[in-house]
């Protein structure tokens, strides 16, 4: 579990979109599992980023309109995974971050702590071999963002790398490493 | 536990945009319904001037020749009479629409006025009955020869008898069809006229009623022309007959022609201007859905969407809509057609392979127009669109 730290505008967010390949960098290379992504076909790179990568935003980005499990389920959309597995891994994955009693709700009327863990859900449910998080806590009360730090916790313990863009200190200082940016420029601490 | 309906994800994913913006939706199905309906009855009307030339000229025959009177036109049967006296190498004959007189329980069904030449002129035979003669004109009698659309209809037969409006009862001599080849849709649509037919006393009696069509059948083309120069001498004696004028196949041909240009071109820009409006209104929708979907285009990317799945997205969205509507639209065609058909008596058809290629084009047209915005929404770099919230 890696924390990514640094004032805004440091390019936390734009590190981990060229992790996740959503973006591409001006120089340098970026592995994902030992693979070289910098060339790689945009059709390749989606589905690279579909199998293996999972994202948290800071703003959620759930369907408002759509149940808790289908929210989770969206995850699945662009992977060839059937149905019935596709549902038994959200539900599995709801119960992981607490909220499958609320499987049958609408995101809309979730409150925010709720809405990450959900955002969580969608992330975990495809086993993904690296779960990016982008401020998972920045919107959230200190109790919340202390249930989103655990589960982050847990699926580090599952084996799952997790690389967490962080403001706060502490949240940082439970990584197992942590890389500072200032202007653009990576420095381990 | 209830789990989500299995809806296949695209489809999903495209109602829920229309669910969004149903105005502008709505805007859309009605501008492209509008161009597929005119579309499908410029296509039926294209079919059905053809039909119209064709029975036309089989009516007509190669040497015959229809005096049309108008229907308002005080001509009385005298001047029936002095063209058969005058011409009398010919074959005449006559008949008028009986406007004042509607069957009580088959009101779609036509009533005219015929005599005796008639039905053998128009090479019609008998199914069943008899046709009525000179004793039953001379006798005035209350019976009728019905089309074997209208019995088959009213399941009527010889000898069954069929009250008129106004309380007189009229006995069923006879029940006449057609055995002339015609093309198939012509052959459809012929027998579907159901009609009735009063004797009419065109030579011998009556100024009460007037005449519509004086029909002329001659062997030859030259007894043709001579018959109508003929004609046309007594009808510069009688002021009464000044409106008539003659219809042959080759002015019917040419009418209907004119006819069919007016029609098409008018629909024609019709169907072009609901097709640019359309056009506009289903841009305008993806455009819309698009700005306001912006976060989630980046979601998907983020999940695993190529951007072909992006540019599928709203392609497939646009023909969701646009398809569906041109089938109302086409549906709106036949029944405007259904209703010509009823009402102007004209054989509009459209036929399957027109509907086909119709909702073939509306795939075409919609994914023309979806291309532009869908492809722009394939662009969006993923990374700005997830932080454009």
């Amino acid at each position: 579990m890696v924390a990514v730290t640094g004032p805004s505008g440091s390019g936390k967010t734009t590190l981990l979109h060229l992790v996740a390949l959503l973006d591409r960098p001006d120089q340098g290379e970026i592995f994902l599992n030992g693979r070289a992504t910098r060339e790689l076909d945009e059709n390749v790179a989606s589905r690279l980023r579909a199998e293996m990568v999972g994202m948290v935003f800071q703003r959620y980005h759930l369907l408002g309109h759509r149940t808790v499990l289908e929210n989770v389920l969206f995850g699945f959309r662009y992977l060839p995974v059937p149905r019935s597995e596709a549902i038994e891994r959200s539900l599995a994955a709801l119960e992981q971050v607490g909220l499958a009693s609320l499987a049958d709700r609408p995101a809309r009327l979730l409150s925010g702590g709720e809405m990450q863990r959900v955002a969580l859900a969608r992330g975990l449910a495809k086993q993904p071999c690296l779960l990016i998080a982008d401020e998972p806590t920045g919107n959230l009360d200190a109790i919340c963002a202390q249930q989103v730090m655990g589960i982050l916790e847990s699926v580090r313990a599952q084996g799952v790398a997790v690389l967490l863009a962080t403001h706060n200190p502490a949240w940082a200082g439970r990584c197992d490493a942590v890389v500072q940016l200032g202007h653009g420029q990576p420095g381990a601490a | 536990m209830n789990y989500p309906a299995p809806v296949p994800p695209m489809l999903r994913d495209i109602w829920e945009s229309v669910a969004r913006q149903p105005g502008r939706s709505g805007l859309m199905v009605l501008s492209v319904a509008m161009a597929w309906a005119i579309l499908g009855v410029m296509s039926a009307a294209r079919r059905g001037f053809e039909l119209y030339v064709a029975e036309l000229v089989a009516e007509l025959g190669a040497h015959g020749a229809v005096l049309n009177m108008r229907t308002d036109s005080p001509v009385d049967r005298a001047f029936v009479r002095a063209l058969m006296e005058a011409a009398p190498f010919a074959s005449w004959s006559a008949i008028g629409m009986a406007a004042g007189i509607r069957l009580a329980d088959a009101p779609d069904v036509k009533v005219g006025y015929a005599d005796t030449a008639w039905v053998p002129m128009h090479r019609w035979v008998l199914r069943e009955g008899r046709m009525f003669d000179e004793a039953d004109i001379q006798m005035g009698g209350r019976v009728a020869v019905v089309s074997e659309a209208a019995a088959a209809r009213y399941g009527w037969h010889a000898g069954t008898r069929v009250r008129t409006t106004d309380g007189q009862s009229l006995h069923i001599l006879g029940v006449v069809g057609s055995d002339r080849p015609t093309p198939a849709e012509l052959a459809e649509w012929h027998p579907s006229r159901a009609w009735v037919l009063l004797p009419a006393p065109t030579v011998a009696l009556s100024s009460e009623r007037t005449v519509d069509l004086v029909w002329l059948q001659c062997a030859s083309p030259v007894q043709l022309r001579r018959a109508m120069e003929l004609a046309d001498r007594i009808r510069g004696s009688n002021p009464a007959a000044e409106r008539a004028h003659w219809i042959t196949a080759d002015s019917a041909v040419a009418v209907a022609r004119v006819w069919q240009r007016r029609v098409l071109r008018a629909s024609a820009a019709l169907a072009v201007a609901a097709l640019w409006l359309g056009a506009v209104a289903l841009g305008s929708l993806l455009l819309h859905d698009i700005r306001t979907r912006v976060p989630e285009i980046g979601l998907r990317r983020a999940l695993g969407a190529t951007p072909s799945d992006i540019a599928k997205l709203f392609s497939y969205e646009a023909m969701t809509l646009a398809i569906p509507a041109s089938a109302l639209g086409l549906w709106t065609a036949a029944m405007i057609v259904s209703r010509v058909r009823t009402w102007a008596d004209l054989p509009w058809q459209l036929e399957f392979q027109d509907i086909g290629s119709l909702l073939v084009l509306a795939a075409l047209f919609s994914f023309a127009v979806a291309w532009g915005p869908a492809r722009m929404a394939a662009r969006l770099p993923p990374a700005e669109a997830l932080r454009n919230d």
